[in-house]
């Protein structure tokens, strides 16, 4: 049996679905989280059912990607029972809705943000509300066992028929929320960027708290651990825990707390209300960008994964403007490029907050460049539903984190770990399986002619392309590779700001190419990982001979692009006056 | 008062399902520095438009 949660962007059904399922579907108080279905499993009235949390919907049709998604589920799913999940405050709005998705399915109306609703002064008879609606009412915010008792009694009451429904002493509107000064753009952007910048100082000074917990952790693998590694009898098993587990995976793992920290931000700033209001205010200038406001949610993600951003921009309503945020996210650096970026900085400063933030600001501004590059025709209206502000709930939030951590050890001991182990295998022996250096090992014999495409940046080193292309498949096996290979990163500045630059401009992981393949086509996700790489390869050569005292150079080489741009802008402008279509580069 | 809304039949119906609709209330807010964003209270929703979006709204 099935069990579809619908009901309007925000409402609570995601929230809903996890404590029926014990699941992890990604919440946030803002409209558009859930972007696709999302099956788990409950035990109701004695029976499993599946829960399927579904996109929220504002109309029956549907307008975006999501809802339409949403409602091709309804619609194949005719058996199916219903949650409709709304919230008090906006019950008066919803019950268009909730009759014209669930008149003739079995239905129980779930509640939520009661208690909110009741302190600003909202009133609601839940029972009589039931007896008008003809289906039973449940509270989303009751006691776990009393929701289940009532969701597994529904699911066999009688279907909802359609009926026009007066909420007159039932349901009174709460008092209208004071002042909102996080509309204002002059209030809500500096105490954005404020944020931005705690969050960063936090995370990356050497006297902040995110620096003091990986000292620590790099102190237990290599005192505590790598004083029990010294014990071991065998030598190649000693090297494998050494230079394999300790060096590479451990210098994966030191960086934990750093990627906890950021993660942190990104999840007060979702569960507060201010992403919502941040979207709205940055509409203006995202519209010259060729992007819209709505974008922000993506590119916002893409702090944190790429993949994840992909699969948000389906909340967007044009198809032109997802495929042009989709070709921006890869240049957000994600939480798994941090790792690399730390071990780049280690090499030549104690530290690291400059070096981050100034790839951080480049992988934004590239991003917009990437956006206003293929800005093309007009856009789809703005329109965005403001989530009320709120004080970020500490159990949800720990236990994001929590999932985040999880989830993070498990891709270490599996992805990384398994890259990790065939990199030292290969690395350590020869064709004839003896024990050898690095550079007479099966895998400098395989890969040293990748060692010319980063001599251009001063590393004619196969270990570095090796570990570069490495994050073709997981960008945390970058600062695997380059620790267990070459023991962090032996070049100098220049170098490791054109490395940088490279790891910050290419293709994204496979996972986020794969969801990119879902969205646009699999020809064009390819298209965007290959363009990237190369433009990738240019823009670190361009970084080294700039960093390197080639700036003259540099400029040089760039004049014709600039040249191209300016020209392309005045060449669109007169089509644009003239009302023909311009020369398209992306469409 | 909204007075009228004039725009793509998809978009008018996301807007009544957020209260814009002839005859509901409408509070404006705030409108950004740039005239680029107008926020704006309906009974039901605080909702943030597009200057475009918003010029299709017709108020009395």
């Amino acid at each position: 049996m099935k069990l579809l949660l619908v009901g309007n962007p925000n409402a609570g059904k995601s929230t809903l679905f996890n404590r029926l399922t014990g699941g992890h579907a990604r919440v946030g108080n803002w409209h558009g989280v859930t972007v696709g279905a999302l099956e788990g499993e409950a035990r109701l009235a004695g029976k499993t059912v599946t829960v399927v949390d579904l996109p929220g919907m504002y109309t029956p049709q549907g307008r975006s990607m999501e809802e339409k998604a949403a409602r091709a589920c309804l619609d194949g799913a005719p058996d199916a029972c219903v949650l409709f999940v709304a919230e008090c405050a906006s019950l008066a709005r919803v019950l268009p809705l909730l009759f014209a998705l669930c008149a003739g399915r079995r239905t129980a109306l779930v509640l939520t943000k009661r208690r909110a609703f009741c302190r600003r002064g909202g009133r609601l008879d839940m029972a009589r509300l039931a007896a008008r609606l003809g289906c039973p009412v449940l509270d989303g915010e009751g006691k776990r066992r009393a929701l289940l008792e009532g969701i597994g009694a529904a699911l066999s009451c009688s279907v909802l028929k359609a009926r026009t429904v007066s909420l007159d002493g039932v349901w009174s509107a709460e008092r209208g929320e004071g002042r909102d000064v996080l509309l204002n753009a002059f209030v809500a952007l500096p105490c954005f960027l404020a944020l931005l910048v705690l969050s960063f100082a936090l995370t990356f000074v050497p006297w902040g708290p995110g620096a003091l917990m990986k000292r620590g952790i790099e102190a237990f693998f290599s005192d505590v651990l790598g004083g029990m590694a010294d014990a071991i009898a065998s030598a190649v098993l000693r090297a494998f825990v050494q230079e394999a587990l300790l060096a590479g995976l451990g210098t994966v793992l030191g960086f934990l707390p750093q990627i906890v920290l950021l993660t942190l931000f990104l999840l007060l700033l979702e569960e507060s209300g201010l992403l919502s209001r941040l979207a709205a205010l940055t509409d203006g200038c995202f519209s010259g960008l060729g992007l819209n406001g709505r974008a922000v949610f993506s590119l916002v993600m893409g702090f944190g994964c790429t993949a994840a951003a992909v699969l948000s921009t389906r909340g967007l309503d044009d198809r032109r403007v997802q495929r042009r945020t989709i070709l921006c996210l890869p240049y957000i650096p994600c939480s798994a490029k941090l790792p690399v970026f730390l071990t780049l900085s280690a090499s030549f400063t104690d530290d690291p907050f400059p070096f981050v933030l100034l790839l951080y600001a480049l992988g934004v501004g590239l991003s917009c460049l990437a956006a206003r590059l293929t800005a093309r025709g007009r856009r789809a209206p703005f329109l965005l539903e403001i989530a009320p502000l709120q004080l970020p709930q500490p159990f949800f939030v720990l236990k994001a984190l929590l999932f985040q951590i999880k989830q993070y050890i498990i891709k270490t001991a599996t992805v990384v770990l398994a890259f990790i182990a065939a990199s030292w295998l290969l690395s350590g022996f020869s064709w004839e399986f003896a024990l050898c250096p690095p550079e007479e090992s099966i895998l400098a014999s395989c890969c040293r002619w990748l060692g010319v495409l980063f001599a251009p940046a001063g590393m004619n080193d196969w270990r570095i392309a090796y570990a570069a292309l490495s994050g073709l498949i997981a960008k945390e096996n970058v600062a695997g590779a380059l620790s267990m290979l070459c023991g962090g990163f032996p070049y100098g500045r220049a170098s490791a700001l054109a490395f940088a630059v490279f790891l910050l401009t290419c293709s994204p992981c496979v996972s986020a190419v794969a969801a990119a393949a879902r969205e646009t086509g699999v020809r064009r996700a390819l298209l965007y990982a290959a363009g990237q790489t190369l433009s990738a390869l240019l823009l670190c050569y361009l970084t080294y001979a700039f960093a390197a005292g080639g700036a003259v150079y540099v400029a040089v080489a760039a004049l014709p692009a600039v040249a191209l741009f300016v020209m392309r802008s005045h060449h669109e402008k007169i089509h644009r006056n003239r009302g023909h279509a311009p020369f398209c580069i992306h469409r | 008062m909204v007075a009228s809304v004039s725009c793509e039949p998809s978009m008018v119906d996301r807007l009544r399902a957020l209260g814009v609709y002839p005859c509901a209330a409408l509070i404006v807010l705030k409108i950004s520095p740039r005239k680029k964003v107008w926020f704006v209270r309906t009974e039901s929703a605080r909702i943030a438009l597009g200057a475009e979006l918003a010029a299709c709204i017709g108020v009395q």
